[in-house]
């Protein structure tokens, strides 16, 4: 069986391929287990003997946690190809899949390859020595609702020249769009490790612990790991693009139950005896009512990207459980 | 492209669907492995449910044959058939996959001699939450035992196991009314047959 890996493979399985193919140019293997995929991957073969690493299906079960970055994926929805409207016409919605080939969002055409590929001395291949000759073709639903004459920003689109189809270089398969570095991002972002914070706070949560009022309340991050408050950093690729992301902790927002909140921007100072009365250097509060008090805490972590000639930043947030503090009057105290 | 059956295509159509991809020696006589699987119940005749599915099921498991001799083709000529693969039967993620490692094998002259063949098939899934994009799984024992790969100058390239029968999976999804199918997964699975 052939074995060998696609170009853009980024694990070490990659590597490990890539040594198997320089050993034996083509390594014979059928049985599962014979190749080992990067994480989204599995092992696919054919009726030839070729195995090799094919995608895993990218939809999310409903109840799955999608983790940072994708808080609004969910199952997939049926895929609805169309042609925009344009000068005020509908979108008209054509089929995704027709004898002519896939339907390109991008290109807005159906894409084939050319069957076979014509040899790279072909002036169609632009002097590129890698991706694919297609053939784009319009939608011929969409060119005979089109009336003859019908033009688009002043050209003329209806009529003969709708149908006409076009053989060009690009540079993914038909079907495959480009890979969108935004939703790389999302992909690394979502890869972290990201906890919400324990809640650390005095007066605690615990019998007899009370707090007074006026005097200064400490909130932090207990024990805070990498998963808590960061910083972290990820890398995703797909079709040879990789996109890096740095991730880290921008605010800890604190709902200190009284309906105010306390915005910190660090991980808090823990609380220690020597401390007496003073207040927190960096995340502190002071009531000014008695009473009980259901203390949350939301963490807001923001990534930053870049690749494949862009850049942006994401966001994500992630609540911790609510504690319960209690806060009395000195006076009262005191009878 | 040439669309012959081979052997191993008529012994897909003969299978019993009896144990998982369990390769069938025996004569299982003349009846699709759709027709048994769907007359398994004692019932005499079929609901239209189930006639539909049977007729799905048929469908989908002439695509797969067709697509095992499209692979075998593909093979035996070099490599240099991928396109046809890639536009008439394999999901873009699979093209993904496969395209980069044909594209190699063809550029480096190596072929395929023989035929690998699907003995044995079960449906072990199938989806018809929407007519016209039905999924189908067939769990099958291929057997490559006659199958020889080999370098550009004719020398063949040793097998690193001894297994010539192993399980594969198959996936197939109709791409909706007026279409053909697309094999989504075509995954080995740990096991003989």
């Amino acid at each position: 069986m052939l074995s060998a890996a696609p170009a853009q493979r980024r694990t070490a399985s990659a590597a490990v391929l890539a040594l198997l193919v320089a050993m034996a140019v083509m390594v014979p293997g059928l049985s599962a287990g014979a190749i080992t995929c990067p994480e989204g991957q599995h092992p696919v073969v054919s009726g030839n003997g070729i195995e090799t690493c094919a995608k895993d299906s990218t939809q999310t079960e409903p109840d799955q946690d999608p983790g940072p970055g994708n808080e609004s994926s969910g199952p997939s929805a049926p895929r609805e190809c169309v042609v925009p409207g344009a000068d005020g016409r509908p979108d008209f919605v054509v089929d995704c899949h027709t004898p002519d080939g896939d339907w390109s969002d991008s290109r807005l055409c159906y894409e084939k390859l050319v069957d076979p590929q014509p040899p790279k001395s072909d002036p169609l291949w632009e002097g590129h020595d890698e991706g694919y000759i297609v053939t784009c073709q319009p939608s011929r639903a969409w060119c005979d609702s089109l009336m003859s004459g019908d033009q688009v920003d002043g050209l003329e689109i209806g009529g003969r020249a709708c149908v006409q189809s076009v053989d060009g270089w690009q540079e993914n398969l038909p079907g495959v769009e480009p890979a969108d570095p935004e939703e790389l991002a999302r992909e690394a972002f979502a890869s972290l490790p990201i906890d919400p914070i324990d809640i650390g706070i005095v007066p605690e949560d615990e019998p007899g612990r009370v707090g007074l009022v006026g005097m200064p309340t400490w909130m932090w991050a207990e024990g805070p790991s990498a998963a808590q408050v960061g910083p972290q950093s990820a890398s995703s690729s797909d079709q040879g693009l990789t996109v890096t992301l740095d991730a880290r902790v921008d605010r800890v927002v604190w709902d200190m139950g009284d309906g105010n909140t306390e915005t910190c921007y660090g991980p808090g100072t823990p609380y220690e005896d020597s401390y007496g009365k003073k207040e927190s250097p960096d995340c502190g509060y002071v009531y000014t009512r008695q009473g009980e008090y259901q203390v949350s805490a939301t963490t807001y972590w923001v990534a930053d990207w870049t690749g494949g000639g862009q850049s942006g930043q994401l966001t994500a947030e992630f609540a911790s459980p609510a504690t319960t503090i209690t806060v009395g009057e000195l006076q009262v105290l005191t009878q | 492209m040439r669309r012959t059956r081979t052997a191993g295509v008529a012994l897909l159509a003969l299978a019993v669907a009896g144990s998982a991809a369990a390769c069938a020696d025996d004569d299982a006589g003349a009846a699709t492995l759709a027709r048994l699987q769907a007359s398994a119940s004692a019932s005499p005749s079929l609901s239209d449910e189930e006639q539909e599915k049977q007729r799905v099921v048929e469908e989908a498991e002439e695509f797969l044959a067709e697509f095992q001799q499209a692979e075998v083709d593909a093979g035996n000529d070099g490599f240099t058939g991928w396109p046809t693969l890639a536009n008439e039967y394999w999901s873009s993620a699979l093209a993904e996959g496969f395209v980069p490692v044909y594209q190699e094998a063809a550029a480096k002259g190596q072929y395929t001699t023989g035929a690998s063949e699907l003995e044995s098939s079960e449906v072990t899934d199938y989806v018809a939450e929407e007519p016209g994009h039905e999924q189908v799984a067939f769990t099958s024992c291929l057997d490559t035992s006659s199958l020889h790969l080999h370098q550009k100058d004719g020398s063949e390239i040793p097998l690193p196991n001894e297994r010539e029968r192993s399980v594969v999976v198959h996936r197939l999804v109709h791409q909706g009314e007026g279409n053909s199918w697309r094999v989504t997964e075509s995954t080995p699975q740990d096991g003989s047959c």
